[in-house]
């Protein structure tokens, strides 16, 4: 070996080998958001409002199963529509879920200035609010899909005709429960978002998401009795019966009441729901350019 | 270290004409800089605009007029920039349910680096939070919510660094760290902005100042270069001797001293050429056969030139 000394220390080098690119930014966002909106790894509390609507979900799942079975057993079938009368006893707490997660994952950024971090990172507005679109979906997609994937099983094992024969007669519900579900995300998760790119705090985004839904549901009912014209324009805005509307038309069954008397097809509450995903997208867009 | 890392390159970070208000308020106006390696100290009073210039070099605002340049790109148009910068913001942007280990392994993962476990373990290491890695960021203390901070921004390995008011609410031995470990990444030839109204502690860490007073670049460069540009303030100089007022009066009759001001065994002088002065008291001294204990400059402290700054403004 030379004696002669040798410097090695170069200073600072910056790195110049591969980085990770914008999808894996927008993975860590998603997987932060569906961590957050659960509450995993976080305090009790935080646990207790999405955890009580998925179990919410289950038990009614394993109810109607039972309720079922016990209807079976003793050859009575007050329960026809086994998949729209199951979603229509459990929308409601879809509607809670979605309406706490959507400002869960917006709100906390705004209210706590986390905003700079994810903006002094390589992401465009865009691609922030499409990680958190994307975890709102996962939470939500996996809300409806799973439990209902299971029912439908459920519904095979119970069914007389065995279950291979339940399963492979209603094929045309393994395409029909995801596309629900979508249909349930993209109404309620769009009031809910942009019910959070308006207001400031969690508590009061998710109520007032909450009753948007409910409000103009009632409104547009009692208009029903005074005026059919006042009750057509206040159902436009009865987000609930859309997605109902919409529900139904996906399983091949009839609108509900309310469209149905004041001539909805299944084709405006399509509309509606375009609608509303694209203005609260525009909105919320808006909303953090301005932040930003 | 070699020579050939503290070498200015590029700059790094630069704001040509840059302007930026709010309504009627103008928060940065006209300002022009070219951030190079090492540390620069961004000095102000509050409200002088060093978080809207720390902002709007760093693409979270968007100029009014003129540009804020990244490695000579707009990181508005080119948000891949960001993976050579690390910004700590002034306020606490945490969350605070996070542990330190999982906020900077997903504040790296943020940035595109690989393996951000990696990465993360690295930084915290840096900022001394190893110990603490695993507890929640609500339970940290101000100064080690600032040290996870600084680590998140530091663990990508980025070139640039912009630490707003990084050393406010630290106590002085995390001070000290952090201090410490600012000027070992200037060492390191990565370009690091920290703005401080805290002159003692810009002092201590940054190789040359950027002033501002009312969104305005007042002056930049090493502080004795500021000092000197300074010309048409007086400079103040502190004798100490046994026989002050003999000193004083043949001083006073040179032509660059301006006034006295007498003390118990010493006299301050003002003087428009402080190089003349420093040859012309000990010829004075040796002259009326005095003893000079002391010639020490008053106002070539920071917070000196930094007072004259604002006043001229």
């Amino acid at each position: 070996m030379s004696d002669r000394a040798v410097l090695t220390d170069r200073g600072y080098q910056p790195y110049r080998g591969p980085r990770l690119g914008t999808s894996r930014a927008v993975r860590a966002i998603i997987r932060d958001g569906i961590r957050r909106t659960l509450g995993l790894r976080r305090k009790a509390r935080r646990k207790v409002l999405p955890w009580l609507m998925i179990g919410m979900m289950w038990l009614t799942m394993f109810g109607f199963l039972l309720f079922i079975w016990f209807q079976d057993t003793i050859n009575v079938n007050f329960l026809d529509q086994p998949y729209t009368t199951f979603l229509g006893a459990v929308a409601l707490y879809g509607l809670i879920l979605t309406s706490y997660a959507a400002p869960e994952l917006l709100v906390p950024d705004r209210k706590s200035g986390a905003l700079n971090i994810y903006f002094s990172r390589p992401l465009r507005v865009g691609h922030y609010l499409l990680a958190k679109g994307g975890a709102l979906a996962a939470v939500i997609l996996g809300f409806w899909i799973i439990p209902l994937y299971v029912y439908h099983l459920g519904l095979a094992f119970l069914s007389e005709n065995g279950f291979a024969s339940y399963l492979g007669s209603h094929i045309n519900e393994l395409w029909r429960i995801p596309a629900t579900a979508v249909c349930y995300l993209l109404m309620y998760g769009s009031v809910a978002l942009l019910c959070t790119a308006l207001l400031k705090r969690v508590g009061i985004a998710a109520g007032a998401c909450i009753i948007v839904f409910f409000a103009f549901n009632i409104a547009a009912t009692i208009a029903m009795v005074f005026s059919e014209t006042t009750a057509r324009w206040l159902s436009l805005l009865a987000f609930e019966q859309h997605v109902t509307n919409l529900r139904n038309w996906i399983f091949g069954q009839e609108g509900t009441d309310l469209l149905q008397r004041v001539g909805f097809d299944p084709w405006v509450s399509a509309l509606v729901m375009f609608i509303v995903v694209v203005f609260s997208g525009f909105l919320i867009k808006l909303t953090y350019r301005k932040q930003v | 270290m070699t020579e050939t890392s503290l070498a200015p390159t590029a700059a790094a970070i630069a704001a040509e004409d840059l302007s930026k208000w709010f309504d009627q308020k103008v928060a940065v106006s006209e300002f022009t800089y070219s951030f190079g390696p090492g540390v620069t100290g961004l000095l102000g009073p509050n409200g002088a605009g060093k978080t809207t210039l720390l902002r709007t070099l760093t693409g979270l605002l968007k100029p009014s007029a003129g540009r804020a340049l990244v490695l000579g790109q707009s990181p508005r148009r080119r948000p891949g920039l960001y993976r050579q910068v690390g910004f700590v913001p002034e306020h606490d942007a945490i969350y605070e349910n996070m542990t330190a280990a999982r906020f900077v392994r997903w504040s790296t993962a943020l940035s595109g680096a690989p393996r951000p476990a990696e990465a993360a373990e690295r930084a915290l290491e840096t900022v001394q939070l190893t110990g603490d890695a695993h507890r929640r960021l609500g339970g940290f203390s101000k100064g080690m919510r600032r040290r996870a901070r600084v680590a998140a921004a530091l663990a990508h390995d980025p070139r640039i660094l912009i630490l707003d008011e990084p050393l406010n609410g630290t106590d002085p031995i995390q001070r000290a760290r952090l201090i410490e470990l600012l000027i070992g990444l200037g060492r390191e030839g990565r370009t690091v902005i920290v703005s401080s109204h805290v002159l003692a502690e810009v002092e201590r860490m940054a190789d040359r100042v950027v002033a501002m007073v009312n969104g305005r670049l007042a002056a930049a460069g090493t502080v004795a270069a500021i000092r000197d540009a300074m010309s048409d303030t007086p400079r103040r100089v502190l004798i100490e001797t046994d026989r002050p007022r003999e000193l004083a009066r043949r001083l006073l009759a040179g032509e660059w001293a301006r006034s006295v001001e007498m003390g118990d065994g010493s006299f301050t002088i003002s003087t428009d050429d402080a190089r003349a002065l420093g040859g012309a008291v000990m010829a004075a001294a040796r002259e009326a056969g005095c003893v000079v204990t002391a010639v020490t400059p008053e106002d070539d402290s920071l917070e000196s030139v930094f007072s004259y700054l604002v006043r001229r403004r």
